[in-house]
């Protein structure tokens, strides 16, 4: 699986890092990283939490 | 003809807004039975009503197919010839170019750069209740909730606070032009008021923004004065319009939830203990509010192609109406959801909208929600309604204008 970042949509409201920490963070200039960007499977529960709880709608997984 | 089920006007009629506040019975009908509905109303153009949560997700998911341009609001005066015209703001924009507008001001509104103002918020929102702790009997709209957004908006434009009050008329005049309460002495009202009242606020806008090209300050009217996209300067009209759009979206929606907020937490007594007891809820409390109150009502969103939803064809150019409140009473998302909640959790409310368009200040109006709210919570010794809250004559905007009360502050 694959973490996708539409990076003309985020806006580092940053629910994704509370949601799965492994896996987002926020650098210096405020704005978002992905730490892994192919995440085990077993992240897959937060992956899907991140991803619904993004305001811009700017995170998708890829199978 | 399209073969989709009949909603009934009063969901769009501001008269019934004005008089019953929002008609959730009618919301709740068509979540059930109709999520698309054909209306129809007076001189509106027909529409397509949108109610489900889910539903108001997947078109927002597709900015590219679901567009703002061809036709934002349902009111009578955006359908008047020229209106439309006078405005281009990040609400009437699509893809590409609304992410290039929008790119101008969003990293002046992110969460980390705006948690630093907090404590300023803070000093504000406890100097605006310092100077009703011994009033007793208030109206808790012009005394409370529209002073921090229209002090905080002017700070951050880097306009004379002096001049708010200013703001607040036009800010009315233009979303409230329907109603009666807001017509001018000379009589000017509906479409023309709403037009007068935007030219005075571009009057207004360029002397600023003349100013500002010549001597940049550290403000967000500096920012858009010299601001380029493709090598040039914004036009005339696309600058004034995000002017008056981060006044008016500034001040008039972060009202309505703060009035709203202190309404239902009115209603709830028990609601309102728990807060008082826990000043920890606030961020959930604040967070529901906006949720209760869901002051946006309305967003259009016109397809460039036939689509089909729920069953329902949908031509290109028709109009969908997405309806944010009736998507925040939706029993599939939310557990008992005409239960407010300050502890509600999770609370994916949709008062901000969702996605390409989603409220470029929803962190700050958060902020300013908690600044207001941490205040009175701490402080508030006594609170009673003394009257019924008189509502706005729209269908766009879920206005209060007066909420009479009796409080009385602890001093801060």
């Amino acid at each position: 699986m694959k973490i996708k970042v539409d990076r003309d949509l985020c806006e580092s409201n940053e629910l994704c890092v509370s949601s799965c920490p492994q896996v987002f963070k926020m650098d210096e200039n405020d704005e978002l990283v992905v730490l892994i960007e192919n995440p085990d499977e077993s992240l897959r529960h937060d992956l899907i939490a991140a991803v619904n709880i993004c305001p811009r709608l700017a995170l998708s997984i890829e199978d | 003809m399209s073969a989709a089920p009949i909603a009934p006007s009063e969901i769009i009629d501001p008269n019934y807004y004005q008089q019953n506040g929002y008609p959730y019975k009618y919301w709740d009908e068509l979540r059930k039975n109709a999520p698309i509905a054909y209306c129809e109303h007076k001189n509106l153009v027909p529409f397509y009503a949108v109610t489900r949560y889910q539903d108001i997700i997947d078109v927002s998911k597709q900015p590219m197919l679901f567009e703002n341009a061809p036709l934002l609001v349902l009111q009578p005066q955006s359908a008047a010839e020229g209106q439309e015209m006078r405005l281009r703001t990040l609400l009437n924009m699509d893809p590409p170019d609304h992410r290039t507008y929008r790119k101008l001001m969003s990293k002046y509104f992110t969460k980390n750069r705006l948690n630093a103002s907090q404590t300023t918020l803070d000093d504000v929102a406890n100097k605006i209740l310092d100077k009703i702790e011994d009033k007793g009997d208030i109206d808790f709209v012009t005394e409370v909730s529209m002073t921090l957004p229209l002090a905080v908006i002017a700070e951050l434009l880097g306009l004379p606070a002096d001049d708010r009050d200013q703001f607040f008329k036009w800010t009315n005049e233009v979303i409230g032009s329907l109603d009666p309460d807001f017509a001018r002495e000379d009589g000017t009202e509906g479409t023309e008021l709403a037009m007068k009242a935007l030219e005075e606020v571009f009057e207004y806008c360029t002397k600023f923004v003349e100013d500002r090209r010549k001597s940049p300050k550290d403000d967000l009217t500096s920012v858009l004065a010299n601001a380029k996209v493709e090598g040039n300067y914004l036009e005339p009209l696309e600058l004034l319009s995000y002017m008056f759009l981060l006044i008016a979206a500034g001040n008039e929606t972060t009202r309505n939830a703060t009035t709203g907020g202190m309404l239902a937490l009115l209603e709830h007594p028990e609601q309102m203990d728990i807060a008082l007891k826990n000043p920890d809820v606030l961020n959930s409390a604040v967070e529901e509010m906006v949720r209760w109150t869901s002051p946006v009502i309305h967003f259009c969103r016109t397809p460039n192609k036939d689509v089909k939803l729920h069953g329902v064809d949908i031509s290109a150019g028709e109009h969908l109406v997405l309806f944010y409140p009736s998507a925040n009473r939706d029993e599939n998302i939310f557990t008992d959801p005409y239960r407010f909640d300050v502890l509600r959790d999770p609370n994916p409310q949709l008062g901000f909208g969702i996605g390409e368009h989603l409220c470029l200040g929803a962190h700050l109006a958060r902020l300013e929600l908690r600044a207001v709210f941490r205040g009175l919570f701490n402080r508030i010794e006594h609170v009673e309604l003394k009257g019924d809250p008189s509502r706005l004559k729209s269908s766009l905007i879920g206005g209060i204008k007066h909420l009479p009360m009796q409080m009385n502050l602890a001093a801060a």
